[in-house]
């Protein structure tokens, strides 16, 4: 996948399936829908991330964070308790599965975020 | 929906192909063991539902082209005049 960031379009980034040019998925970052959003990796996100038991890696400055957006009944919504999780160090990324975040995101009309529990 | 009481080294057969065996319990948690044909795909619910979420997250450029425009207008993004476009490869 490449991570493709339009000036013109932020904050929204695309994940651009490298083989498969029809695949492309629209996200954005986690802290633009809920700002104190904080990752939590599971020991299989941090090997697959090559990311050490005791490091305490930041969003922004070590990882990239993003939550993917689609649709449901018309609107958008968007999962952050499965964010895609870049190692800015490495470039390796997972799909995290965090549950202790039960709620969904729905983009509201006025374009605010608003929880689905 | 059928409710069976069931301990650790039980377990319960499903359409006489699948066996799921009752492993450990813990306080919190329970470790079950599936034992089913290789054409039968088996996940956590939540995997399930997740798989479903991506595959919608996946077409939604080709199904809905429109979602750039509208998303952008809805979170009042403010269009840059450079047309200069960063990537980063990830490994996925």
């Amino acid at each position: 996948m490449v991570a493709v960031e339009v000036p013109a379009q932020r904050p929204l980034v695309f994940l651009q399936s490298a083989e498969k040019p029809e695949i492309c998925f629209v996200s954005l970052p986690v802290r633009t829908i809920q700002p104190d959003y904080n990752v939590a990796l599971s020991d299989e996100d941090r090997a697959a991330l090559h990311i050490a038991d005791d490091a305490h890696p930041e969003i922004g400055a070590d990882l990239i964070c993003l939550a993917l957006l689609f649709p449901s009944e018309n609107r958008l919504e968007a999962n952050l308790g499965a964010p895609i999780v870049i190692n800015l160090h490495n470039l390796r990324c997972v799909q995290s599965s965090n549950e202790s975040v039960p709620c969904h995101y729905r983009l509201g009309e006025e374009g605010r975020w608003e929880p689905v529990c | 929906m059928l409710v069976v009481r069931r301990r650790a080294g039980e377990a319960i057969v499903l359409s006489g192909e699948i066996e799921i065996e009752v492993i450990e319990i813990s306080r919190t948690r329970v470790k079950l063991g599936v034992r089913a044909p290789r054409h039968v795909t088996v996940l956590r619910r939540e995997s399930a539902v997740l798989a479903q979420q991506n595959q919608s997250a996946a077409s939604l450029l080709m199904q809905h082209p429109e979602t750039v425009g509208d998303l952008l207008r809805l979170l009042g993004s403010v269009t840059a005049n450079s047309s200069q476009t960063s990537q980063v490869g990830a490994d996925m």
